[in-house]
């Protein structure tokens, strides 16, 4: 069976997008859930870092994450992007900032544009799961600590040795091989020479 | 409608009642007909105990007997459903930079605290330079006391947003992050993502 | 078994000066090896009683999470001890200690007077001396996993292991198996040996330092030709011979090794390859034992792991100790032992 080929048509998401959405409940309804999710895309696109809560920011960061790529594959002389960008951001000055900063600075990730965070629980009260919801690479301090890719990390030296043994290894069968190569050549180039020089 | 019209008729009934009795019957000898009324001597009320238990109060009573696992079930719940007994949290591990403790998989308290403050404190700069109503067209460069732009060429800085806190960098704030802007300009076509994770 | 042990010693005492004994041939390497942590703890304890009245130092620490300074006692109080007033994640997760930002110092060896301490683990920003003390305190593992791995037939000679090369992804330990001329290793007992080594590891033994003098050393080293000749070479420098003891085990090494064996996390015995000696040197054949490990807490997969092990695999090409090079007379044999 054919299946035709979607995955230019609907942009892949490099986080995970479960099938259905959160319900958000509110006094407004759907509509609500609508509103408050604009509000937040707009506050990621505005001040690149925001807190929330855990929720509201899984679902706002799989919008953002839909409009940026929209906005990177499409580009803003496509009337239905620029319509996109124009519902999802309130403040029109970011409609600018969208098409004029963060599509060039995400051209070439091959990452999510955001990155969510899981802030401290609060104790002694009502326990609401807290998360921050950045846009990667934003201006501000780094939140990850991680240490994995310091070259000088045990793992990362006998690994890296590893390597640079297995590509020495690689360019020397590579060099042997030309040489070979060569070699087949030369005797090759030789034989025809000798034939004529025979048979005369 | 009707209900509110007998209610009316039994207050007059009522008032006609109380009328007649407070100011005495009319003598005998005058009634056309008359009932003879009994007075019958109101007996002493006295409330005693067998007016409350006599044939026994009704109350509610175990049918049977609660077995062990059902008083097990509401001692200490299930695992299912929820568990009534201290759990002790095994996910607490150290953060490196600062020492304090911090529940695995979320950001360490101390060292977000101090970023937040800061990164509020950028935000608020960077809204008091700024402004909100240009339209927004290039990225932010964040500059301490001190520091000058790294080397580029002056066409790279040009209209790039620079903004300048009055304070010292923060030693954990490291000056790296300034590479991510200071990228070759967009003629060059090998340009490689900074940002693996 | 003490009283064995001491009678052994007695008879050694008495003759010293006779040479070729033939009583230490006859010592097993079980008796070996008690005789020598015995010998290791009656010299601790001397030490400790030897230093009479209790001084304190000042230790500042600097570091996480917050820098204080700490009174200790002069010649007892090591940086464990002091990781133990800070937390157990001290405890656990320090491997060295850096004594006023130049020195590095065994976690279990007593302090001698005011300093700096900043405590270093395998995860800080330059981890370069914690990854040679790991490899050096591998190293000595594997010798130690060797001598318990053998049958009790089987006599297990230690020679040496060089200095730590972790770019050549290795650590080894040359060892001299006289009654086994030809020993190719099969899978199975690397795997025998990766097990010991591995029940070595989780049995969490602290690794102690003891600087003794040279007479001492030959003493305890007396059934181990190959250590008794690297020795005078070793105490040259500064007279005192620097053993290890990692739970009955003793070896000679130079530079500080991590703290305790459960901070040894993966490792497997790789392989063991046999170096034959040039014609005029006395050993004739050395056995390399050659693994792999990885700190605890490093997670690495599979596969990335089995990358490293098969490197491990190939031949370290480290100096002979019997053959460093062809034309060199001199056999360097005590500089490779006295460097590791």
């Amino acid at each position: 069976m054919n299946q035709a080929d979607i995955s230019k048509i609907v942009s892949k998401l490099r986080i995970k997008v479960p099938p259905e959405h959160r319900r958000l409940r509110g006094p407004q309804g759907p509509e609500g859930r609508l509103n408050k999710l604009r509000k937040t895309v707009t506050g990621l696109i505005k001040y690149e870092r925001i807190e929330l809560n855990y929720r509201r920011g899984d679902e706002a960061r799989q919008y953002a994450e839909r409009l940026i790529s929209e906005a990177i594959s499409h580009g803003d002389c496509h009337k239905p992007t620029m319509e996109i960008a124009d519902y999802w951001l309130l403040e029109k000055q970011l409609v600018h900032k969208l098409f004029k900063v963060l599509v060039p600075r995400y051209e070439n990730y091959n990452t999510a544009f955001t990155k969510m965070y899981k802030a401290p629980q609060t104790y002694y009260g009502r326990n609401i799961d807290k998360a921050v919801l950045e846009l990667r690479g934003n201006p501000y301090p780094s939140l990850t600590n991680k240490q994995s890719n310091n070259r000088l990390l045990l793992q990362n030296v006998l690994l890296d040795a590893a390597k640079y043994d297995y590509r020495q290894a690689k360019y020397a069968e590579m060099a042997d091989k030309m040489s070979k190569t060569e070699e087949l050549q030369t005797k090759l180039d030789n034989n025809p020479e000798s034939k004529p020089s025979e048979s005369s | 409608m009707i209900p509110r019209l007998t209610y009316v008729i039994n207050i007059l009934k009522n008032l006609e009642r109380n009328i007649i009795q407070s100011f005495g019957y009319p003598p005998k000898e005058l009634a056309l007909a008359y009932a003879h009324q009994k007075q019958v001597p109101r007996q002493s009320t006295k409330f005693t105990l067998k007016d409350l238990v006599g044939d026994g109060i009704l109350l509610a009573v175990p049918k049977f007997r609660r077995t062990v696992e059902k008083r097990w079930k509401r001692k200490f719940g299930s695992p299912d459903y929820v568990w009534k007994m201290l759990v002790p949290k095994t996910n607490i591990a150290i953060c490196n930079e600062c020492g304090h403790h911090h529940e695995r998989g979320r950001l360490c308290g101390n060292c977000y605290k101090r970023i937040e403050t800061e990164t509020k404190e950028i935000q608020a700069k960077i809204e008091e330079k700024l402004g909100n109503n240009k339209p927004i067209e290039n990225d932010v460069i964040v500059l301490y006391d001190g520091e000058k732009l790294p080397d580029e060429t002056k066409e790279f800085w040009q209209g790039k947003r620079i903004v300048e806190m009055k304070k010292e960098r923060p030693q954990w704030f490291s000056k790296n992050l300034l590479q991510k802007t200071t990228q070759q300009p967009s003629d060059s076509k090998d340009v490689k993502p900074t940002d693996l994770a | 078994m003490k009283q064995r042990a001491l009678s052994l010693s007695k008879t050694l005492l008495l003759s010293h000066n006779s040479k070729g004994l033939p009583a230490i041939r006859c010592i097993s390497t079980k008796e070996a090896i008690d005789r020598r942590h015995h010998l290791f703890d009656l010299e601790k304890k001397r030490q400790l009683e030897n230093i009479g009245r209790i001084e304190k130092i000042e230790v500042n620490y600097k570091g996480v999470p917050n820098d204080c300074t700490l009174i200790m006692n002069k010649d007892i109080s090591t940086p464990y001890d002091c990781a133990r007033h800070l937390g157990e994640w001290h405890t656990e997760s320090s491997a060295l200690a850096l004594l006023d930002g130049t020195v590095y110092w065994d976690m279990h060896r007593p302090l001698t007077e005011n300093c700096t301490l900043e405590l270093q683990r395998f995860n800080i920003a330059e981890p370069q001396q914690v990854n040679k003390a790991f490899w050096r305190t591998c190293s000595l593992v594997l010798g130690a996993c060797a001598t318990v791995a053998f049958k009790d037939s089987v006599p297990v000679h230690l020679h040496s292991f060089p200095g730590p090369d972790i770019r050549s992804g290795s650590f080894i330990y040359d060892i001299d198996l006289p009654t086994l001329p030809d020993w190719k290793p099969t899978p199975q007992e690397l795997h025998t040996l990766s097990a010991e080594y591995v029940q070595l590891c989780r049995k969490q033994l602290p690794i102690e330092r003891l600087d003794v003098s040279q007479e001492l050393a030959l003493e305890m080293f007396v059934d181990n030709q190959h250590k008794a000749k690297q020795i005078p070479s070793i105490a040259k420098a500064t007279g005192k011979v620097s053993l290890y003891k990692v739970d009955k085990f003793v070896d000679i090494s130079k530079g500080p090794l991590i703290s305790n064996t459960a901070q040894i996390g993966r490792v497997a015995v790789t392989s063991v390859h046999a170096l034959t000696g040039s014609p005029d040197s006395e050993v004739k054949k050395l056995y390399r034992f050659q693994g792999v490990a990885l700190p605890t807490g490093v997670i690495l997969n599979h596969f990335a792991f089995s990358i490293l092990t098969e490197r491990a695999k190939k031949l370290n090409s480290a100096r002979s100790p019997i053959n460093p090079f062809a034309d060199q007379s001199n056999p360097a044999h005590e500089s490779i032992a006295a460097r590791a």
